[in-house]
């Protein structure tokens, strides 16, 4: 459920690498960072330009779209490395202190949460395209999926990273 | 942790204190409980029915029942009239309301409003609640791939399961709650 190994953590609870994302200012710096990506990668549902772009037989399209994926995936892994993969042990990996800090921060996700719901039925509303791949020539809402998916997905690190001193 | 005020705007319906349960106990010549004391922390000021799981999770089970309904009708094509919209919602709000009066709106209470204990409980299930919206997303833009649908008709349903799912897992899971 957590989507995560044993091994994966563990690595992560003991990593000695990484020291600039220890500090406080440094992760919040980083989260905002991440949260424009995501919102870049989101806005790509609304250029129809865009998507012409990508259907051009060049490889700058091509080479474009694999540095976005890679920026969001860096971006998404750094960001569990800073937050040391806590908001997404499992209870067995974590100590109580761990636990405690997991889950105060749960519920601040989970407030946010109403925002980004709130703010993805807005630009549900006013996208081209409400299917994810469609052909049409409009454009489709893929974009704002994906960004959706990854908000979600690293949401309660962004908040933890954001929040505590001390990880 | 953070020692910082972690400040976030949200709406919290809870406006009075909670009632802490207090167990007073004397050490010295052997521990004992003062039996008076203990029983007047452990009063509820819940009405009875508010208290039993049984009540609890018949609600739960309503609510549940009610934001499938709602989400199967906003999923279909079928148009329904204002009466049973109004119905609908009217059923789902007020089941909503009596849930979230049997837990004292704890999961809309900030933490000065909570002892320890209830802060854990409101914490955990918010990390069970998170994981369960989670799901309910992919599961949802899985549907969106395949239906041709009025993102218009997903407001109330969206809403609805968003506020919904923490009191539906406490009214569910959480026996002892008082």
């Amino acid at each position: 459920m957590e989507g995560t190994t044993k091994k994966d953590i563990e690595g992560l609870l003991k990593n000695q690498g990484f020291n600039w994302l220890r500090s406080q200012r440094n992760r919040r710096i980083f989260v905002l960072g991440y949260a424009l990506i995501l919102a870049l990668v989101a806005s790509g549902s609304y250029y129809k330009q865009f998507k012409e772009w990508f259907a051009v037989d060049s490889l700058i399209p091509l080479f474009v779209l694999i540095a976005i994926t890679l920026l969001t995936l860096a971006g998404f892994s750094l960001l569990r490395v800073s937050v040391r993969g806590i908001a997404e042990a499992p209870d067995e990996l974590l100590d109580e202190r761990q636990r405690s800090i997991r889950n105060s921060n749960y519920r601040y996700s989970y407030l946010l949460l109403g925002y980004v719901v709130i703010v993805f039925m807005i630009l549900l509303s006013i996208a081209p395209e409400t299917r994810p791949f469609s052909e049409g020539e409009q454009g489709d809402a893929s974009f704002v999926y994906i960004s959706l998916l990854m908000t979600m997905a690293s949401l309660p690190s962004m908040v933890m990273a954001w929040r505590e001193r001390d990880i | 942790m953070s020692k910082r005020k972690f400040i976030f705007f949200w709406f919290s319906p809870k406006t009075g204190r909670f009632v802490r349960p207090e167990v007073h106990v004397e050490i010295g010549e052997g521990m004992h409980l003062i039996e008076e004391n203990f029983a007047k922390g452990m009063n509820s000021t819940l009405p009875g029915w508010a208290t039993r799981f049984s009540a609890r999770r018949a609600l739960a089970t309503t609510l549940g029942f009610m934001l499938i309904a709602i989400w199967t009708l906003s999923l279909s094509s079928i148009q329904l009239g204002w009466p049973e919209y109004l119905a609908m919602s009217l059923i789902t709000f007020i089941t909503l309301a009596l849930l979230n009066f049997t837990f004292r709106s704890i999961f809309d209470s900030s933490d000065d409003h909570l002892d320890e204990r209830l802060i854990s409980l409101r914490n955990r299930y918010a990390f069970r609640s998170f994981q369960l919206v989670g799901l309910f997303v992919i599961l949802m833009l899985s549907a969106l791939n395949f239906a041709d649908l009025d993102p218009s008709r997903l407001w109330l349903p969206a809403l609805a399961t968003y506020a919904s799912i923490p009191y539906l897992l406490l009214g569910l899971q959480e026996k002892n709650f008082n």
